[in-house]
This record gives structure tokens, C-alpha cells and sequence, in this order.
């Protein structure tokens, strides 16, 4: 759904110092809006309509988020209210439910993360007046050794760029990480050298593994040649030798 | 200029790391500098702290300040508005981190390594793409995956998170008791949002 989701995923809103219930609770009970010990459902969401109300934009994953909140507060005073069935009728009456403990419970624990957001922003102010040499750009891309994170970014806006080049109109279906060379199956590969070392036999008479290995010393082509060799010799199309330990091997045909 | 106002000089080893620190385009370290004036890391802080000093007393427009892999020049935060002015600010001071990223990053920072349903659960909302954000500025990396069901990953704070902060290492930060000591119990709103960024 590439029109309605794609434009869903864009829509963000936010709402200028709230981010999120817990932040909006603490304000209240320290504002003094609100008993810390006694939250009013209808007092917090008339607060919180008010302040929504003063602003024209709003994220729904916010509301929801109040909502939610909201929604077990309402809990809290059901249960509050209700008589407990299993109380004794001269009980004394408990002050604050066990949720209503665990919601304080909550707030206690994230107050002291509040506080130091706003340290935190406070050295931001502090660290942006300051102003410093400017460090020379080198061009290299800068890679925290070990994160996998920026490594696959810097690797997929590498591609990205390598496809965008080579074929733009390339689908996401048919995406194959355009600019790594295509690998040849190895089968091939060796077909191949057979054939390469059969017309050099053709033309010399007799070769040697060293000067076979003289066109590539890499590891890939030392592999084909050997497989080559040995598929060769299995099928009787040439004859391999060695005559002395450690030394050259020759190739004749059979 | 009476011979009694004339400021008091430095010692040779602090202006030594001066000029060091005025050549230096990244922070230089308290070994690199031990090393330069055969002397123990130890005096050489001293003696940072003894020209910063100076700095400060005399009115200089510069200021030496720590950060992640030690000291570097920088300008004092008294001429920060004629220095923003002439100069355009570099990227990592733009920079700007909406109240959810900050409170997000205080929680990363508090709890690392910790995972991401950890900071939501601490936060009482979702942090999906606040963690996002973080992540595409570099505040924080993905540090591995914490063992058990989901295998979900784990997120640390980052040295760009210590740069843009302006502190040399995660234990400068007062802890969470200090902060909550401090914490303001009957502040408005309004205090609130002076402290905000937008995104």
C-alpha cells in the first residue's frame, strides 16, 4: 500500500514539552494540580483536554497513550470505591490501592530520569555557546568498530548509490545489490579452465602447473586449475606427473 | 601599567599546552601531553587547571574544556554570540533533540547496556522512534543483544552522545539520587518548556 501506509508512516506529530503520560502526570502532582496520593481521572483529562486544546497539533499514539493511563486511573477509582468483599466490616479503609501505589510506584521511579533530561539540556545549552577549531574533514567515512548499525547503513547507501547509478529504474523486488561483481558458479569456472588448458596443450605439447598458475597467483585461480587438472585427468584427457617430490608437475595430453 | 597589574605569567609547561591546545584541532590527552613535557599526567592536570584559570581570570575569549579523549580550545561562553554570529555553526551544533529524545537519552545513559521495551517501560510510552532519531544522530549505538526471550538489542550511549553534552565521561553525570534531590517539586509548565528543543 504504497499511497495510504506511505503516508501514514510520514504523519508525525508533537506536542512542545509533553513526551509522554508520565511526564504529564509529574508535572500535576508537582504543579500541585493534583494529590499525589489522590489523582482525579476527571480533574487530569480536563487539564489535559485543556492543553490539547491550546494547540492545533496532536499525535494520536500520544492520546492513546494518555488514554491508556487514563484508563487505569479510572480502574484505580472503581476499585477504591467499591466495597472489598473480603473485608471486615471494621477494617480500616486502605488510603491508596495497591495500583494506585503502583502507578506512584511508576512516577517515582521516572521523576529522577525528568530530572536529569533536563540536566542534560542544560549542558546541551552550555556545550552549543562553545565554539571549537574545526576538525579537517578527510573524507573517510567515520565507523564505530563493531556497530552493525552504522556499518549496514554506510553498506546500503553504498548500494543504494551504485544502483541509483547503474539502474535507476531498478524495483525493490529485483534489488540484488547492484555493483558486487556476479559470481560465477564454480562448475563454470572450471569448464572453463579445462577448456583454456586443453587449447594451450593443443598449441605446446606439454605444460607445467607453474606456468598455468604464472596468468593469476590468486587463491580462487590455484583452486579452478587443480579441480581442473584432477577432473581432466579423471576422464583420461590428460596425463599429470611429478618426478620428483616438491617439484613441477607436468601436464601431457593422454 | 603598574608593574602590580601586569598579569601574573604562566609557567612554561602551561604555556606549552597552550599553544598545543591552539594547534590541536582534536582533544589531546593527558599522556600525550605528560609526554611532550616530561611530566606526570597528575601535574599536567594541574596545570591545565592553572591556565584555565588564568584564562578566566584575565577575561580571555578562550577556555579550555574536557571532553572524551581529553582537553581542546574552545571559545569562552561570554563572546559564544559574536563567535556564532561570524562563524556558521558546525553540524553537531545543530543538532536539535526534541524533550522525549533528551529524557530518552538520560535513561540510555542511566542503564546501558538496555534494551528498548526497558527504556519504554521507565518512560511509560513508546520510544520506537525517538530510538530512531538517537540512533541517525549518533547519540547512541546498538551495543549487542541481552540473552533470553526475543533476543532484543541492547543501545548505549555513544561518544557523540559525550560531545554534544559537553561531558569527558559517563561518570560526570550526577547520579539519579543527586538528580532527584534536586529535582524541583513545584515548578510550572512554563519552566518546563523553557527547557525544551524542538526536533
Amino acid at each position: 500500500m504504497e499511497d495510504g501506509r506511505g503516508e501514514l508512516a510520514e504523519f508525525r506529530a508533537e506536542v512542545d514539552g509533553f513526551s509522554g503520560p508520565f511526564d504529564l502526570l509529574c508535572w500535576l502532582v508537582e504543579s500541585e494540580e493534583l494529590s499525589a496520593a489522590e489523582i482525579s481521572v476527571g480533574q487530569a483529562v480536563r487539564i489535559y483536554g485543556a492543553y490539547l486544546a491550546n494547540t492545533s497539533r496532536v499525535s494520536v499514539s500520544v492520546v492513546f497513550d494518555f488514554m491508556l493511563m487514563a484508563a487505569s486511573l479510572v480502574l484505580n477509582k472503581i476499585r477504591s470505591l467499591l466495597p472489598d468483599r473480603c473485608a471486615e466490616p471494621d477494617e480500616e479503609p486502605v488510603e491508596i490501592s495497591a495500583s494506585e501505589m503502583d502507578v506512584l510506584g511508576r512516577l517515582a521511579r521516572y521523576r529522577p530520569y525528568r530530572a536529569s533530561a533536563r540536566h542534560l539540556t542544560g549542558l546541551k545549552e552550555k556545550r552549543d555557546r562553545l565554539f571549537f577549531r574545526a576538525q579537517p574533514d578527510d573524507g573517510s567515512p567515520s565507523l564505530f568498530l563493531g556497530d552493525l548499525y552504522a556499518l549496514c547503513r554506510l553498506w546500503w547507501s553504498l548500494a543504494e548509490s551504485r544502483s541509483t547509478r547503474v539502474a535507476p529504474e531498478r524495483g525493490e523486488d529485483d534489488y540484488d545489490l547492484a555493483g558486487a561483481p556476479t559470481a560465477v558458479p564454480d562448475e563454470e569456472q572450471v569448464e572453463r579452465k579445462m577448456l583454456e588448458i586443453l587449447d594451450e596443450l593443443a598449441r605446446s605439447g606439454a605444460l607445467s602447473l607453474s606456468s598455468l598458475l604464472l596468468g593469476g597467483r590468486t587463491m580462487t585461480n590455484l583452486v579452478v586449475t587443480i579441480l581442473a587438472l584432477l577432473e581432466m585427468s579423471r576422464t583420461g584427457r590428460v596425463r599429470v606427473t611429478q618426478e620428483e617430490q616438491f617439484g613441477d608437475v607436468s601436464i601431457v595430453p593422454a | 601599567m603598574s608593574p602590580s597589574s601586569r598579569p601574573e605569567p604562566l609557567s612554561a609547561p602551561a604555556r606549552v599546552i597552550e599553544a598545543i591546545l591552539f594547534v590541536s584541532s582534536a582533544p589531546v590527552s593527558a599522556a600525550e601531553l605528560a609526554e611532550v613535557l616530561s611530566l606526570r599526567p597528575a601535574d599536567v592536570r594541574a596545570e591545565v587547571d592553572r591556565l584555565n584559570e588564568h584564562l578566566l581570570r584575565h577575561g580571555h575569549g578562550l577556555t579550555v574544556t574536557g571532553s572524551p579523549g581529553g582537553w581542546r580550545m574552545a571559545t569562552s561562553e561570554e563572546v559564544s554570540a559574536a563567535v556564532g554570529a561570524f562563524r556558521e555553526t558546525s553540524a553537531s551544533q545543530k543538532t536539535r533533540l526534541s524533550k522525549a529524545a533528551v529524557e530518552t537519552l538520560a535513561v540510555i545513559a542511566y542503564n546501558q547496556p538496555v534494551t528498548r521495551s526497558e527504556v519504554e517501560e521507565i518512560r511509560g510510552v513508546r520510544c520506537e522512534r525517538v530510538i530512531e532519531t538517537l540512533l541517525s544522530h549518533g547519540l547512541i549505538r546498538i551495543a549487542g543483544r541481552r540473552r533470553g526471550t526475543g533476543s532484543p538489542l541492547l543501545y548505549r550511549t555513544t561518544e557523540q552522545f559525550l560531545e554534544t553534552f559537553g561531558v569527558a565521561a559517563i561518570s560526570e553525570l550526577p547520579t539519579l539520587e543527586e538528580l532527584d534531590e534536586l529535582a524541583p517539586r513545584g515548578e510550572t509548565r512554563e519552566d518546563m518548556n523553557d527547557d525544551d528543543y524542538s526536533e
